[in-house]
């Protein structure tokens, strides 16, 4: 007998999800992942002055806004024609990197631990009902103290970023040339203290506590696979005296790697509340409108496909990518791979740090083209982000965005093969079906960040006949 | 705004966001945000009127020297920065008309200025043209006032007769007083 | 400013607002006069950055705020429970007394299903329904940031979820703490004034004046060079960006003296203009944010 389970709101994400699961036997044999906000960015923006994108964008999202703002950067120097110095780019990327650790010591902490150690109960907010529980209570209270210890760190890390930026979240200093301000001796140690202090927490104690968690839930090395297949945009890349600090833009399909061309990136709309002119599109021609009857949708996040098959993006894509992490691909390994990335991402920022002039400006005069077209992709905390825009008599007259959390998030494409989080909860053994925690551990190994992937979409009928667990 | 600006394209658009607009207006319950889009229509609205005149009396739209000596009346608030006078004013169309600096003595010439719409259309703060608007029949100098910052102000832009949006914003406040007078609408 | 300090006196208070408001609650919870408060924090149509901005307090920081301020019950972005128990936590404060703040617009078009905050009973529950109901008993609502405020960036022209502000759908005062994101500082200093004296004084749009009375620009360290005229041409210049767009001159909030991120930096220092994220009518009235082509001849 098919039972069908549904957790609503899944919390500690970024975002509104539903899960929805059929369990047959204790495992999971159907799922669908629904994101369940909608505010329509790509129409928003349309008519805009170009400029404005970079800090419009950042809107979409209030954890990963940094990423948003570097994306649109990267589209309008594509379409202006604006070739960063390489002082421009380093300044940049540390600011990106600020926002990795910020993010990651927040979805560690904040967003992961919860499910596996048991805090405080005094605390309303830590409340948990379920009872999977396996850490010794030595190890626990130290994950306790980790977790409040940790707020002062991931604050910290904002407050690197916004020494270049301004401010934090929605920066100002991310724009076309590379950042607005120039960089000064007392910023430059400033961050780099700031950023020691970040290294040896990740390194002392965030790394030592994935592996405990690790240790305690091996099962988790087993759950969670999905289809195996990795994507870059490339991150922290081609830098001309650098070269690549992290990684390039690559794809691992069927254990073979080749690079990545973003000329195969096409969205299917097969089971997407859209009007098919065609039911796969290219980036540059997509369309956002709405059709609410069609039979077989049943989501507003679209399916993006790499040479027609859905991919995984995020730490452990880069780190499997770059060859720095082979140990497999599951909840738990997702899980390592961004705490793992944390401390990668701190030693390229001091990198960085150390090839910084202080002084330098990198600002121009911009005038805006009359049309121009323009894309900018790249890897950021949840993975691959795209945006591709047109200008038109000068103002923005396309905007598209394509999400890491839409391609680890996505629907099921013509052919019903299941977006990649959905297929990754196939399979999952279910120990307590009044309290099935493992779906929701897999789903927030991805990082999710829904306000991300649902900003094009329109919401339309809602599915209304739920089988509560009986 | 020049001729070129209202070609088709342009004009449906203009239509587009009209449309737009009111079907808005029927479902937003914030005023605050209802004037805001009423703001828009206006400025769109206007578009269309100068529109429609540039079409019935494509002359007009031909610069004609402007006297640029403020009237006896203009006043200059001790709060209202000095007009920067350090600036090349090479103007980007090669159909001039001279997009000098007035100075900022007021000149005892007894000539009032007189904008017609078109003229004051090329007063809308950009390609180094200085900001101008008008509020109930009077031109007044906006360029260096600081809530118009880059020529905008809350969604309007330089170049218009903003007699209405005024009025549903500042009825009654003290503003207009402290703007330099630099001429009439006709 | 006398001899005797060389502090100005701006700055001193900047500094202790929040700080000196929290002291007296901490003297006042020893003395058991101050209860802690229960507060839930909604997220609803938004970007959810307010709860980050939240995490980036110090003096008060979250943990002095979930510790001694509050009982924090929920947030979407926090809360260990999920699914059905999240929701039972989230609603069983409507038993009793409790303070709610807001972040987010309320998406209003097909009824409010363009953003479902979770599942009661099987029942989707859409960010207008959850909001109209903790909204209607709370002691206080505060809406934060800008999407809650007026609308703000979810409400962006043409507005497609038919996003509205929070007051738009309460019938009830709603204290406005407009910004984008909104400053930690400004939360906890309403919050701390809440629970030390009862609601704060407000300016004719509900915004505390403790933290909303006052221009940017009346405070903008470049304002001697607006009054020269002395202006930048392009980001990252130290002049006054008035020809590049800025909107101080129409923000009303305390940037210029609080600055971001435990006081590191604000976006004038960093060399851009002020996007006006912080007063009524951002994004659409604030646009353009980055102007080149203005007044001032464009050098090409």
């Amino acid at each position: 007998m098919t039972k069908k389970i549904i957790i609503n709101p899944v919390t500690r994400i970024s975002g509104f999800m539903e899960i929805q699961a059929d369990i047959e036997n204790d495992q999971v044999v159907d799922a669908k992942t629904e994101g369940l906000l909608f505010r329509g960015f790509e129409k928003m923006l349309n008519g805009r002055n170009p400029l404005d994108a970079v800090y419009f964008t950042q809107r979409i999202c209030g954890i990963c806004s940094t990423a948003h703002s570097i994306a649109s950067t990267l589209a309008l120097e594509d379409a202006m024609g604006v070739i960063p110095s390489e002082q421009g780019r380093y300044l940049r990327d540390i600011i990106h990197g600020c926002e990795f650790l910020q993010n990651h010591i927040r979805h560690f902490y904040q967003y992961t631990i919860p499910d596996f150690v048991k805090l405080p109960e005094d605390y309303p907010l830590f409340k948990a009902e379920h009872n999977d529980f396996r850490l010794p209570k030595e190890k626990n209270d130290r994950m306790i103290k980790d977790y409040f210890d940790s707020l002062d760190l991931s604050r910290s890390a904002h407050e690197m970023l916004a020494v270049l930026g301004g401010k934090a979240p929605h920066n100002h200093g991310v724009f076309i040339g590379g950042i607005s301000t120039q960089a000064t001796t007392d910023k430059i140690i400033k961050i780099k203290s700031i950023l020691n202090s970040i290294y040896q927490f990740i390194n002392n104690r965030m790394i030592p506590d994935v592996y405990t968690i690790a240790e305690y839930y091996r099962d988790y090395f087993s759950i969670g696979k999905g289809y195996e297949n990795l994507l870059s945009f490339g991150c922290f890349y081609d830098y001309k005296n650098l070269g690549t600090l992290y990684v390039n833009p690559l794809v691992y399909t069927n254990g073979k790697m080749s690079v990545f061309n973003s000329d195969n990136i096409t969205e299917e709309t097969d089971y997407a509340w859209y009007k098919n002119r065609q039911s796969t599109e290219k980036p540059f021609e997509a369309d956002s409108e709405v059709d609410m009857n069609k039979p077989q949708a049943y989501s507003w996040v679209k399916a993006p496909r790499y040479n027609n098959l859905p991919y995984e993006t995020g730490p452990l894509a880069r780190l499997w990518l770059s060859g720095e992490y082979r140990n497999g691909i599951s909840t738990m390994d997702r899980t390592i791979a961004r705490v793992l990335e944390a401390r990668k991402i701190a030693l390229i920022m001091n990198t960085l740090l150390e090839n910084l002039t202080p002084g330098v400006s990198v600002q121009k005069e911009y005038s805006i083209p009359e049309t121009a077209i323009g894309k900018g992709l790249i890897d950021t905390t949840r993975g691959a982000l795209g945006h591709w825009l047109r200008i038109n008599n000068q103002v923005i007259s396309f905007y598209q965005i394509i999400t890491p959390s839409a391609w680890n998030l996505s629907t099921r494409s013509s052919n019903g093969v299941k977006g990649t989080a959905e297929q990754a909860l196939i399979g999952t053994p279910v120990k307590n079906i009044n309290d099935p925690v493992e779906l929701g551990r897999t789903v927030r190994s991805f990082d999710p960040c829904v306000s991300c992937a649902t900003h094009v979409y329109t919401r339309g009928k809602h599915i209304n006949t739920i089988q509560v667990v009986s | 705004m020049r001729v070129e600006d209202f070609s088709d394209k342009k004009l449906s658009r203009i239509m587009v966001e009209i449309n737009y607009d009111i079907s808005l207006l029927y479902v937003i319950p914030c005023v605050y945000t209802r004037n805001l889009i009423l703001n828009h229509l206006r400025d769109r609205i206007f578009m269309l009127e100068v529109a429609m005149e540039a079409i019935s009396h494509p002359a007009t739209l031909q610069p004609q020297p402007l006297h640029l000596q403020p009237a006896d009346n203009s006043i200059v608030e001790p709060t209202t920065p000095k007009q920067p006078t350090t600036q090349p004013t090479t103007p980007k169309q090669p159909t001039t008309q001279p997009t000098t600096q007035p100075t900022t003595q007021p000149t005892t010439q007894g000539n009032q200025t007189t904008f017609t719409l078109q003229e004051l259309a090329r007063f809308d703060g950009k390609d180094g043209n200085l900001a101008y608007v008008a509020v109930n029949g009077t031109v007044y100098d906006v360029t260096n006032n600081a809530t118009w910052a880059a020529a905008t102000h809350f969604g309007l832009t330089a170049g218009k007769d903003l007699t209405n949006e005024f009025a549903s914003c500042h009825a009654g406040q003290p503003i207009l007083s402290k703007l330099r007078i630099v001429g009439k609408l006709v | 400013m006398s001899n005797a300090s060389i502090t100005c006196p701006e700055y001193r208070a900047r500094l202790n607002t929040a700080a000196s408001l929290v002291d007296t609650v901490k003297t006042q919870i020893r003395q058991g006069v101050f209860k802690k408060r229960n507060l839930v924090w909604l997220e609803l149509t938004g970007c959810s950055g307010n709860i980050i901005s939240l995490l980036d307090g110090s003096n008060p920081d979250f943990k002095y705020l979930i510790s001694n301020m509050t009982h924090f019950i929920y947030n979407n972005s926090l809360s260990a429970s999920e699914g059905q128990n999240a929701m039972e936590q989230l609603f069983s404060v409507l038993r009793s007394d409790y303070i709610l703040a807001v972040e987010g617009a309320v998406a209003t078009k097909n009824n409010g299903l363009y953003n479902i905050i979770g599942r009661f009973n099987g029942k989707p529950i859409t960010a207008l329904e959850a909001v109209k109901t903790l909204g209607e008993k709370a002691a206080h609502v505060i809406a934060i940031g800008a999407c809650a405020t007026h609308g703000g960036v979810s409400a962006a022209r043409p507005n497609p979820a038919e996003c509205v502000s929070v007051q738009s759908v309460l019938d009830r005062k709603v204290i406005k703490l407009p910004g984008c994101p909104c400053h930690p500082d400004w939360f906890m200093g309403t919050l701390a004034h809440i629970l030390l004296y009862g609601e704060p004084k407000l300016d004719s749009k509900d915004r505390p004046l403790l933290f909303y009375s006052t221009l940017i620009h009346d405070r903008c360290p470049r304002r001697s060079y607006f009054d020269k005229g002395i202006f930048a041409k392009k980001l990252g210049d130290k002049g006054c960006m008035f020809k590049l767009g800025c909107r101080g001159p129409v923000t009303r909030t305390d940037c210029p003296v609080r600055q971001w991120n435990q006081y590191v930096n604000w976006p004038i220092e960093d060399d851009t203009p002020c996007i006006g994220c912080a007063q009524f009518g951002f994004p659409d009235s604030m646009e353009p944010f980055i102007s080149y082509n203005t007044t001032r001849e464009v050098r090409k």
